[in-house]
């Protein structure tokens, strides 16, 4: 079978914050992750690859940075990893990205195209279900788990969400955007660190792929962000001290929890 | 984006505030490098103004008139969310001087009903032979309509299948979309789209001026359903249903939303500080003390001591009770995204810099299994 | 004296350490200057319990009567420059690391619990897991402030003031000089803070680091800092035997591979990690332990570059192929994310302990952990874990060992079922305290003595050299008033 998995280099997003007087964003200890959702995506492409055997291209657009991000896919078991940058696709919204995806990984050669949800810093969950409708293949998202048939174009996708659980006959090639499975994504091994060391990155510019130059970069984002912001602080809190006892007489008068009483 | 020279004083502050490297002061002038992902974050933090954005030419896009909000049927009515959209696509009609039609699929007489009681100047229901559950069917059907009516604004609930839809439907009709919407409002003529990134360390204002309609999908919880008396047009539709989409749902069960978080005024959110099956059952005593349900955040539901309808977070529902009681929850981001809409939040964690004090109203340092049976006591007693 | 204070019974919580055991007081201060410390000290004649954040696990900052002197306000950065802080005493470890961290410094031995104070550390010269290559706090420890019980104050900076031979004098802010010589005892030549530091010709300075609290009030540190290197990886190795392990350990340190750390897990806390990650929520997000594997070495490496890193895996990779491991049986963290996963992998098992006693506790409240803090000279490792193993099979008592096995210092933790096999317990450690004493080893590597190990100090060291100790502390507080109780046993002011 063969697999991409598309991922995003990230802020680890617990560290951005806006430096409230200067409405700057506070970068230092700022590092770039995988985009943790991208990580059940391919972890879900290793397990079908132990299992079944697989063959797992690694895409991601970004910036040149991200290329030792990216790198890092090949010690998880990834079998080729490219890094889609260009000054020209810059400014996407999820539109020109799916766009500019999508034309990459026409020029490979997939049955099943995985994705982590969302990505920690857009949070759109979009590019998944654009990108397959640019392709014109099925999509699915909230996927945790896949099963084979015994027919090799078709697989059963468990999809996951608060409010139902489904399982869906699904045609390949498809999208499947990834939620966590039933287990945790495995750590790198030493060994397989070291054996790739030397792997490269492929690099992919525009001018590897046939693009519409209205439907890429800035001029393909209908969107446009206007601002950033903080969101507003929290109001003053009260602390509530005093013995174990004395912490809940005073949260129960505070509160009036007596009168919610049924 | 582009630098005003004259105006940079190479004063650093925009390198400091870009999270990719994608600017560089040399000689004291600013500069952008190709890490630059046009985020504008350097344009707010400029105290000389010295960066600006080329804003494209306007198009004339007074043609698409109207608001269309989607109502998507949940197991046994429409969504919450499809209702309250609607109030909110009222609020919008009202500066934009339009109409709201909402959209549903195959509906029932309450459903009619409901569309109309809150605030549908026309229904276009669509009857059509949809295979259970299929969004691909859903989403053609859609923009098709869309494609022919041309409304302005296109609203869908940020429902896990609302999410899977609309993207599909924005890349049919190549137009722009922003996700889980906490605000929107008009401002010029064209929609003002507010979400938080970041995991919600920061809160983004987006807008989509050339392409219509100007899609969003709104977060469920946010914004009050309101009723209105007005008139309303019902116009049906059939519609031929694309059956080779690829996909078709073999089984689909329903969790059982014996929480029903989405009414729950007060909520009681378990977190790895409960760390045994005896703490958990002090926290249903007290949600059934205080009329209210528990939920969870993500270690609790992977660990299967409580079900995924319990969830709350990122990967789990949004909630706006009355009350939350936080025990042993750290309050990562990724579980306080789904509690904002809170009116009081009440932390009990036994670590003194768990973030979640920076989220609540009252902060109680202790152990859960220590606090709970206090509280409890003490309610029973002076009942 | 505004700054002190009746104590309370809102202050119940001031009365224990991590130790668990709990004293009483009479009255509190909590300064927020030196100025105030001196102050505070010459306003009161009452013996006085020297407190940071009660982090320690010896019963150093229990009071037992007289006045409590808290420092936890005291946590004022008041300089960083040229890889140099100076800061208060109460400053804590978390916060400094914090601040540090924005520009690209860290203080290099990274102790455990991120919540002690900097003078509390220094009191006990605090180690942690990267101490294996950079040492305790002491040789960082550049720049003093210390107030003396009479309130006389002392500042003094690495480099300055020298013992010779072993006369010395100190010299204080108003003038005073205290003139003496220094015991005359060996130290263990081991990673130790067991008992007052003295050697020959020694800078001034050291006394006080590891005096817990015995000669003055630290409330003044400047440290020394490092950059954060380029690189910081580590690897999780997985054994099937302990020997294997410890084969590990030793030919990496004879190695150029100049190991940050070196942590072990032995077969019984890889089991409770295992159980525990089964039945409580609060590990799910633990990595599954492979099966088979009984032993796992933690190793950390610091790199200028990425060169200088792969070079140094590569070397690991070959050692733990040499000593019967398999290189893909690891868990490599390249990744600040994968780092955080191992570094909440290594913290879960003392996490564990804890949680495992205190459940035991709600059936037998006498129990405590009975957890070691020995070490040994690198040419014993063997042996010491030969003498643990068989000394703990033999008593059929439920344990684990880890910890940090690259300055040959484990904790064995013993974990009583009942108050029988508490007692049986604690007799092995005092067994053990004198054959590895014998060893020229010590009874407390980083834990320090406290008032709970006073009994294993005087294992180390005669009855002459104790109180040769005595001698020092009563030249620097005459009245004997400060931390009564800890490191050793004196007649005490009202």
């Amino acid at each position: 079978m063969k697999i991409v998995v598309c991922i995003k280099a990230v802020p680890a997003s617990t560290e951005v914050r806006l430096n409230p007087e200067t409405n700057t964003l506070i970068r230092s200890g700022i590092e770039n992750i995988i985009n943790p959702f991208d990580n059940y995506a391919l972890d879900l492409a290793l397990r079908i690859k132990e299992k079944h055997g697989a063959h797992i291209t690694v895409i991601s657009m970004g910036i040149p940075d991200a290329k030792d991000i990216i790198h890092h896919v090949y010690s998880l078991g990834a079998d080729k990893a490219i890094l889609l940058t260009d000054r020209l696709l810059a400014g996407a919204d999820t539109l020109a990205t799916s766009y500019s995806l999508a034309s990459a990984i026409k020029t490979l050669e997939y049955d099943l195209i995985l994705c982590g949800k969302q990505s920690t810093d857009g949070d759109t969950a979009q590019v998944g279900p654009e990108m397959a409708e640019i392709l014109d293949i099925p999509h699915l998202t909230y996927i945790s788990k896949i099963k084979m048939t015994e027919d090799p174009q078709y697989i059963i996708s468990h999809r996951r969400t608060t409010e139902k659980t489904q399982f869906i006959y699904t045609r390949l090639p498809a999208v499947l955007t990834v939620v966590k499975g039933d287990t945790l994504p495995q750590l790198p091994t030493l060994k397989s660190y070291l054996n790739t060391l030397n792997n490269e990155v492929e690099i992919l510019t525009t001018k590897n792929l046939e693009l519409d130059d209205e439907r890429i970069g800035l001029s393909g984002s209908p969107t446009q962000v206007v601002k950033v912001f903080t969101p507003k602080v929290h109001k003053d809190k009260t602390i509530i001290e005093g013995t174990a006892s004395e912490k809940a007489s005073q949260l129960i008068k505070l509160l009036n929890l007596g009168g919610l009483q049924k | 984006m582009k630098i005003i020279k004259d105006k940079c004083k190479g004063c650093n502050l925009c390198v400091k505030s870009c999270p990719s490297h994608g600017i560089v002061v040399v000689d004291k002038i600013a500069s952008f490098t190709d890490n630059c992902t046009y985020c504008g974050i350097c344009i707010s933090s400029c105290p000389f103004d010295a960066i600006i954005k080329i804003e494209k030419e306007r198009l004339d896009l007074s043609a698409y008139k109207g608001i269309y909000v989607f109502a998507e049927k949940g197991q046994f009515d429409l969504q919450a969310v499809s209702i309250e959209l609607l109030s909110i696509a009222k609020d919008l009609s009202k500066d934009l001087e339009c109409e709201v039609t909402s959209i549903v699929f195959n509906p029932s007489e309450n459903d009619i009903n409901q569309l109309k009681t809150y605030g549908s100047d026309k229904i276009i229901a669509i009857f059509a032979d949809l295979d259970k559950d299929n969004l691909l069917q859903q989403a053609i059907i859609l923009s098709d309509l869309v494609k022919n009516n041309m409304p302005e604004i296109f609203l869908i609930g940020a429902t896990a299948d609302g999410r899977s839809l609309a993207p599909r439907v924005a890349a049919k009709l190549n137009t722009g979309l922003t996700a889980d919407c906490t605000e929107l409002s008009i401002f010029d003529g064209i929609l003002v789209q507010t979400r938080p990134a970041y995991g919600g360390n920061l809160m983004a204002q987006i807008v989509c001026p050339n392409t219509r309609p100007q899609m969003a999908t709104v977060r469920p919880g946010v914004f009050r359903a309101i009723k209105y008396e007005q008139p309303c047009e019902v116009i049906n539709l059939n519609y031929e249903v694309d059956k080779n989409t690829g996909i078709k749902v073999l089984d689909r069960s329903f969790v059982k939303n014996e929480a029903e978080l989405e009414n729950s005024e007060v909520i009681i959110g378990a977190g790895r500080g409960v760390n045994s099956k005896e703490s958990l059952d002090l926290l249903f005593e007290l949600a059934d003390a205080l009329g209210g349900t528990v939920a969870a955040s993500r270690p609790l539901v992977d660990a299967n001591w409580l079900e995924y309808d319990r969830q709350i977070g990122q990967t789990g529902k949004t909630v706006s009770p009355r009350l939350y009681i936080a025990c042993g929850i750290s309050g990562a981001i990724q579980h306080m995204a789904g509690v904002g809409g809170a009116e009081t939040i009440v932390a009990i964690n036994s670590d003194p810099d768990a973030p979640i004090f920076n989220f609540a109203d009252y902060a109680i340092v202790g152990e859960v299994s220590e606090i709970l049976p206090e509280i409890l006591s003490q309610i029973k007693k002076d009942n | 004296m505004d700054l002190i204070t009746i104590f309370s019974d809102k202050e119940n919580d001031l009365l224990k350490d991590e130790s668990r055991m709990s004293g009483y007081a009479q009255s509190i201060s909590f300064p927020r200057s030196t100025e105030d410390v001196s102050q505070i000290l010459k306003s009161t004649d009452q013996k006085v319990t020297i407190q940071g954040n009660r982090t320690g696990l010896a019963g150093g900052a229990v009071p037992y009567g007289g006045h409590i002197l808290n420092i936890t306000r005291m946590t004022k950065i008041l300089s960083l420059e040229d890889n140099i802080v100076h800061c208060q005493a109460g400053l804590l470890l978390s916060d400094l690391t914090k601040h540090l961290k924005e520009f690209g410094l860290f203080l290099p031995p990274d102790p455990t619990e991120k919540s002690a104070c900097l003078g509390g550390m220094a009191a006990c010269n605090a180690s942690g897991a990267r101490t294996l290559r950079y040492g305790p706090i002491r040789p960082w420890i550049i720049g003093l402030t210390v107030v003396m019980s009479d309130g006389e104050i002392i500042e003094i900076n690495r480099g300055e003031q020298f013992a010779s031979g072993y006369d010395f004098t100190l010299i204080t802010k108003s003038g005073k000089k205290i003139s003496s010589s220094l015991p005359k005892y060996e130290m263990p030549n081991v990673k130790n803070a067991a008992g007052l530091y003295i050697h020959k010709d020694m800078d001034l300075i050291d006394l006080f680091i590891g005096s817990e609290g015995t000669l003055g009030v630290i409330t003044e540190l400047k440290l020394k800092l490092l950059s954060l290197p380029r690189r910081i990886a580590a690897v999780t190795s997985f054994f099937a035997t302990e020997k294997s392990a410890l084969d590990f350990v030793d030919s990496t340190r004879k190695s150029n591979i100049n190991p940050a750390a070196l942590e072990y897990f032995d077969e019984n806390s890889l089991e409770m990690l295992r159980t525990e990650r089964q039945n409580n929520p609060s590990f799910i997000d633990l990595q599954e332990l492979p099966e088979n594997y009984y032993s796992a070495v933690y190793i950390e490496i610091h790199a200028s570059s990425k060169q200088e890193q792969d070079k140094m895996l590569s070397k690991i990779s070959d050692l733990i192929v040499d000593c019967g491991g398999n290189s893909s049986h690891t868990w490599l963290a390249i990744t600040p994310s994968d780092f955080d996963n191992l570094q909440y992998f290594r913290h879960a098992t003392p996490e564990i302990v804890n949680l495992t006693i205190d459940r035991r506790r709600k059936e037998y409240p006498g129990l405590t952990k009975l957890g070691t803090d020995m070490a040994v000279p690198d040419n014993k490792l063997y042996d010491v874990m030969n003498l643990y193993r068989t000394d703990l099979e033999k008593a059929n008592l439920e344990y684990v060992i880890f910890g940090h096995i690259g300055d040959n210092h484990v904790h064995v933790n013993i974990i009583p079922r009942n108050d029988a096999e508490y007692e049986l317990g604690k007799a092995l450690y005092l067994d053990w305290s004198r054959q590895i004493v014998s060893w020229g080893g010590t009874v407390s590597a980083e834990h320090g003595i406290g008032k709970f190990k006073i009994n294993f100090l005087k294992m180390m060291y005669s009855e002459d050299d104790l109180n040769e100790m005595i001698r020092v502390k009563k030249l620097l507080d005459s009245k004997l008033r400060l931390n009564i109780g800890n490191l050793f046993e004196v007649g005490e002011a009202k």
